[in-house]
């Protein structure tokens, strides 16, 4: 039961008629009393609400996704099987976070037909986002008074990470096929593979002549090497403490996930397998041996519903984790912290078996407003602060050389700058076949 | 004046952001539209409850419908005029006229009050309350008098009178009145009602006029009307020109401003306090309860850094601030200079004053001298090591 702004302006008029004609409080009780009626009576000749029938227009369970800063159309259908002619106010509710537009809809379903509204989800978070219910305000003939009720119809969208760092993907695939068309190493050595035979031509280095390909044809032959394709290359994301911090308006997470992505579409394109995973003191989400076309949309699925924890990440379990899903020598990328007190206690005492078998790279997300804030002066306050983050940026650097020093390349950039980063320096590991 | 204040050039203009809700005009425009019909409501309640007073018939207003002449007049003609705005049966007694020049004022005490006293009365227009009190037998009838007419009666004033401006009410006597009464003016009507009763009321003389207008300033000199006031009203050395006042109420019975109020302005507003109970029902039942969402949790990255500065400045840590600096700029410097790291201050200090010609004591102070002694010094030393950064560059 709802009153609607007629009754109230119908009320208010009221005043006239009591003003005028009927000044007692008798008068006001008759007249109030008599337009309580009326809107009672109104609101018993709306539709009941629980006789509509609503839903989606998909199968109850699909999921719909959509990226994250996009927008999605939403359509919500109304039925009235009933023989009186429904005029309705509806709220689809989601979660605030999907951002659906407009707050409410006014639809008339006329008698035994059906209707459709539709609602416009502009997620602002990345995750699962749930129809939560439809509340159906039915208004009576009059327009006075409604009744009010609501249906469940669930839904689920998907909202996927925004991969902004898209952009950066064809420079680095031209440079990929660059990488592939040099044919740098022309000698064996680790990471290359035989490619072909060709015709020996001056410069070529007569190491590398086949001779007993040569003795089968009229010239010279000479082998030649390419960059090791087929590799394995492991992501790990860091999804407890250090990857809460906000780091501009979004959290390291978002920045993490950003510079898997373009890893990921980056290193199937140049013909290696890319697996996922996501933990934290358990595994959160993880993507195994998908092949190369289905590859991004189950990342982009598997992360959408990861969220920080402020937890403490479990190293051991991350190395076990590698350890047991990397069986051949992978290129493991971390996506974690510098954090001193976290490296020297969770990383550094399980670096070494992973080490042993895999290259490991470590990509952290700086925080920019650290130069900002180490560049400030003025008073007192702010050299303190200065100072303060003169020494968080030495510890920070100071972690990133120690583990350099161990054989980790460690990439350490701000959240825009990371994914590129990590790219390049994956590019530069294949050139250099340490895959 | 040649500076103008210039607009600081880092000040972004403020977005607002265009969004899909209802502007504010339209979404007011319901509330604003019933408070506007209210107004008018109240208005018309006002203009409609509100009653015409004007100063008519009083003896001292030389407006057109007052009636100074009339009483300049009697009291040239040696009548006592006084005028009086209560009554009681002593002041009103036999001998003497009294105007009632507005009837309809009168509360009942003082009808009753009239009543009792012994006077002769001049009844201007009187409302049926003061007909039944002090003319019994007198009934006003809905005629109005067309055009001026003759008196027909044997009443000496309207005699001498002739035709007057009577255009008010008219009267017709019921049988139980006594013979003897006078009808004057008649309208014409087969009730036999006139415009002017003449009758004795227990052992006085009770005068009905049905309108006022004889008596104003504005007619008193046109045809018989000044004749037939003055014969009604010259009657007796004492005039009473009687304008009735309610007196004012006896201690404990006195009355509060909501009381004096009309009724439909007290029980109009009561209704606008329902009408606005109704719109607090409107606007306050949601369309469904709130939906509520899990966050997740949002650390602000450089928040350690903040609370380490904090506590460097709450322990007043200058040694450490400015050992921070320090390390930070000779890394720097190291860097630029080609110095190795692990050589020392002693040949980074070398090569900086080398490089930019300051004294190898002052850069060696600066670089690496005691911890400043109080904040001041400390916001000097990042300001000399910044000089030096950029000295080297």
């Amino acid at each position: 039961m709802a009153v609607t702004g007629r009754f109230a302006l119908l009320v208010a008029l009221a005043a006239l008629f009591v003003g005028l004609l009927f000044p007692s409080g008798l008068g006001v009780l008759v007249v109030s009393g008599a337009l309580v009626v009326l809107a009672l009576a109104d609101a018993l000749a709306a539709v009941p609400v629980r006789s509509l029938r609503l839903d989606r227009e998909q199968e109850p369970g699909a999921v719909v996704t959509v990226r994250l800063g996009e927008s999605l159309e939403v359509p919500l259908r109304v039925a009235n099987p009933g023989r009186r002619r429904a005029s309705l106010v509806l709220r689809d509710a989601w979660e605030p976070s999907a951002g659906a537009a407009p707050p409410r809809h006014r639809l008339v379903v006329p008698a035994g037909e059906r209707r459709r509204v539709v609602s416009t989800l502009t997620p602002t978070r990345r995750g699962d986002r749930d129809a939560v219910r439809v509340t159906v305000r039915s208004l009576g003939p009059l327009g006075v008074a409604a009744r009010q009720g609501r249906h469940p119809v669930p839904a689920r969208v998907r909202v996927l990470p925004a991969f902004g760092s898209r952009r950066h993907l064809p420079s680095r695939l031209a440079r990929m096929r660059e990488l592939d068309g040099r044919r740098a190493v022309q000698i064996r050595g680790q990471g290359t593979e035989f490619d072909s035979l060709r015709e020996y031509v001056a410069g070529d280095d007569v190491r590398s002549i086949d001779w007993r390909a040569s003795a089968r044809s009229a010239e010279l032959v000479v082998r030649t090497w390419r960059p090791e394709r087929d590799r394995q290359v492991l992501v790990v994301i860091d999804t407890g403490r250090s990857a809460a911090g906000r780091v501009g308006d979004a959290p390291r997470l978002d920045a993490a996930l950003d510079t898997a992505l373009l890893l990921a579409a980056l290193a199937s394109r140049g013909g290696d397998r890319v697996d996922l995973l996501a933990l934290d003191r358990e595994v959160r989400a993880s993507v195994l041996g998908a092949t190369a076309g289905e590859l991004l949309p189950s990342l982009v699925t598997a992360m959408a519903p990861l969220e920080p924890r402020l937890v403490e990440t479990d190293m051991r379990l991350l190395a076990a984790s590698v350890l047991a899903r990397a069986g051949r020598r992978s290129l493991v990328v971390l996506v974690t912290g510098l954090d001193e007190a976290a490296v020297v206690e969770g990383l550094e005492p399980v670096l070494g078996s992973l080490l042993r078998r895999h290259t490991v790279m470590l990509a952290a997300v700086a925080d920019p407003g650290l130069a900002t804030m180490a560049a400030g002066r003025g008073d007192a306050e702010a050299i303190y602060t200065a100072a303060a983050a003169g020494t968080a940026r030495a510890a920070r650097r100071g972690v990133a050389e120690r583990l350099a020093g161990r054989g980790v390349e460690v990439v350490d950039a701000a959240p825009e700058d990371l994914p590129p980063a990590v790219a390049d320096r994956y590019l530069a590991l294949k050139a250099a076949g340490r895959l | 004046m040649t500076a103008t204040p210039e607009t600081p050039a880092t000040s972004a203009p403020a977005e607002t952001p265009e969004t899909s809700a209802p502007r504010p005009l339209v979404r007011w425009r319901g509330p604003v539209l019933i408070g506007a019909l209210v107004l008018l409501g109240a208005l018309l309640v006002a203009v409609l409850a509100t009653p015409t007073r004007t100063g008519a018939m009083r003896p001292d207003s030389a407006s057109p419908d007052g009636a100074m002449a009339l009483a300049r007049v009697l009291e040239g003609q040696g009548v006592r005029v006084e005028p009086v705005t209560d009554l009681d049966a002593a002041t009103a007694a036999p001998g003497r006229t009294v105007l009632v020049a507005a009837p309809e004022r009168m509360s009942t005490r003082q009808r009753d009050a009239l009543a009792a006293s012994g006077a002769d009365l001049v009844l201007v227009r009187p409302d049926e309350a003061t007909l039944a009190a002090l003319a019994p037998g007198v009934r006003a009838e809905p005629i109005e008098l067309p055009e001026p007419v003759d008196p027909a009666c044997a009443l000496p004033a309207a005699l001498r009178a002739g035709p007057v401006d009577l255009e008010g009410g008219a009267y017709t006597l019921d049988p139980t009145v006594p013979p003897g009464a006078q009808r004057c003016y008649p309208t014409g009507s087969p009730t036999g009602a006139a415009s002017l009763v003449e009758l004795g009321v227990h052992g006085r003389t009770v005068t009905v006029v049905g309108d006022a207008t004889p008596f104003t300033n504005d007619v008193l000199d046109e045809r018989g009307n000044a004749a037939l006031t003055l014969g009604l009203l010259g009657a007796h050395p004492d005039l009473l020109w009687y304008l009735p006042v309610p007196p004012p109420a006896e201690p404990g019975q006195e009355r509060g401003a909501s009381e004096l109020l009309p009724p439909g302005w007290v029980w109009g507003p009561v209704q606008l306090l329902v009408a606005g109970l109704a719109v607090a029902l409107w606007r306050g039942r949601r369309l469904g309860p709130v939906v509520t969402e899990d966050l997740p949790v949002v650390v602000p990255a450089g928040e350690t850094v903040r609370g380490r500065a904090r506590l460097y400045r709450r322990a007043g840590a200058r040694d450490r601030a400015a050992e921070a600096l320090r390390s930070d700029v000779r890394r720097d410097l190291a860097t630029r200079l080609g110095v190795p790291r692990g050589a020392g201050v002693g040949p980074l200090v070398d090569a900086a004053a080398g490089r930019t010609g300051w004294p190898p004591a002052a850069v060696g102070a600066l670089l690496a001298g005691p911890p400043p002694p109080d904040d001041p010094s400390l916001v000097a030393l990042a300001g000399d090591l910044d000089r030096l950064g950029d000295a080297v560059r």
